[in-house]
């Protein structure tokens, strides 16, 4: 191939999709015009594009349909066989957000409070319609009532994990084990953190979401130790 | 996020959501052809309707999260060689570059040339699978490289020159435009 064909050789392709610029697609025309062996390969690629363009499409069996709607059904019946811990988790996990929530909520007003108090109290002292520390220990409570809806399905998941965990795999037992052991730990510097700050809405939250995320595991882990059991059960 | 599902395809997409069956049918249908062909060029005829069948459980259980960030056609597509190219990973050596496609029913479309058609469809089980996905996609299916780019994550350059080669192979293994 000269250096002029291996130039041209390439844009061949695109010369037959047409995407080839103006000046490009007349420079490699006029090639074609006086060189054989490009001539040859551009209708080479011509006769293979205008072939598969020519290929139809294909049926599949009629019966496809039939075998995907069973498998869709499969699919169905399989989803609907979930623990009684996922239909519980169900039925409790909207209120719990919206609780949740809900105190966050309160919580904000009574930060927004407290701010505007102490611009109003400054100037001019007067007496407070309540001391701070009181103010402090309603947000521990605000913060203590929250936590008590958390501790709550809590304590009911770890029962209904107590159940199932007798029934999981030993490696499975420690690792459940050592995670919750880890997740509480955090609970508890974050629960510290929050104590310490009771306005303090970004800890709050950690600490909220500390619970969900222990609720999840609990969850998860229940669910997946039913699954591996039933596994075994099955072999 | 600009979405790219087509107006009269959101209904569609919506009621295949909520689990409509017979919405789930009519998308089969308006796919089904696509779907199967694409299959049976890029993963081979012999596993065809299985990875065709894995090709549309997964787009039914994956509409729920289909965002609208491409077209709906395009989205089938990708799932549609996503699956056909994985299947050719897992399958082994051996099967690759078996003369199955050359035993499938006639093409229902128009042929000008039935014996080099018969022999190129032959041929394509014996491209590489990455030159095979694209040229089934542009020669065959008619996209362009636009679409395909999106289709397989790649640029539109890398698009035209997998095709450019691909047809390179093909003029070996078809024996065309050898001038002595």
């Amino acid at each position: 191939m000269s250096g002029r064909c291996s130039q041209i050789e390439p844009l061949l392709s695109e010369l037959e999709d047409g995407t080839l610029d103006e000046a490009r697609t007349r420079a490699v025309r006029g090639h074609l015009l006086e060189c054989d062996a490009c001539r040859a390969r551009a209708e080479a690629i011509h006769t293979i594009a205008s072939a598969a363009g020519s290929l139809g499409a294909m049926d599949p069996p009629s019966s496809m349909w039939d075998r995907i709607a069973a498998r869709l059904d499969d699919a169905e019946i399989a989803y609907s066989r979930r623990s009684r811990l996922w239909w519980w988790w169900q039925a409790f996990r909207r209120p719990l957000y919206y609780g949740g929530g809900a105190l966050a909520a309160a919580a904000l007003v009574l930060v927004l409070y407290l701010r505007d108090r102490r611009v109003d109290v400054a100037p001019a002292p007067r007496p407070a319609p309540t001391s701070p520390q009181a103010l402090l220990d309603e947000a521990l409570a605000e913060i203590e009532r929250a936590e008590s809806g958390y501790v709550s399905a809590i304590d009911d998941l770890r029962a209904i994990a107590g159940e199932e965990k007798a029934k999981w795999p030993a490696a499975m037992r420690e690792e459940f084990d050592k995670n919750l052991a880890d997740i509480d730990a955090a609970v508890e510097r974050l629960r510290a953190a929050a104590r310490r700050a009771p306005g303090n809405l970004q800890a709050q939250e950690a600490l909220y979401a500390s619970y969900r995320r222990k609720i999840d595991y609990l969850q998860e882990a229940v669910v997946r130790g039913g699954v591996q059991a039933s596994e075994r059960g099955a072999r | 996020m600009k979405i790219k599902v087509a107006e009269a395809d959101q209904a569609l997409i919506e009621a295949c959501r909520q689990g409509d069956r017979r919405a789930m049918e009519a998308l089969y249908h308006r796919f089904k052809r696509r779907v199967f062909s694409m299959v049976a060029r890029i993963a081979g005829a012999q596993d065809a309707e299985e990875v065709a069948q894995e090709v549309f459980v997964r787009i039914f259980r994956g509409i729920a999260k289909f965002r609208g960030e491409s077209a709906l056609d395009t989205w089938v597509y990708r799932l549609t060689v996503n699956a056909a190219l994985t299947h050719v990973g897992r399958r082994p050596a051996r099967l690759e570059g078996e003369d199955a496609l050359a035993q499938l029913p006639a093409p229902a479309g128009p042929v000008r040339d039935p014996r080099l058609a018969a022999r190129l469809q032959s041929a394509l089980g014996d491209l590489p699978a990455g030159y095979r996905a694209v040229m089934v996609l542009h020669d065959v299916e008619g996209l362009s490289h636009e679409e395909i780019a999106e289709i397989l994550g790649c640029s539109v350059g890398t698009s035209k020159s997998q095709l450019h080669k691909a047809r390179g192979r093909m003029r070996e293994l078809l024996k065309l435009g050898d001038v002595q």
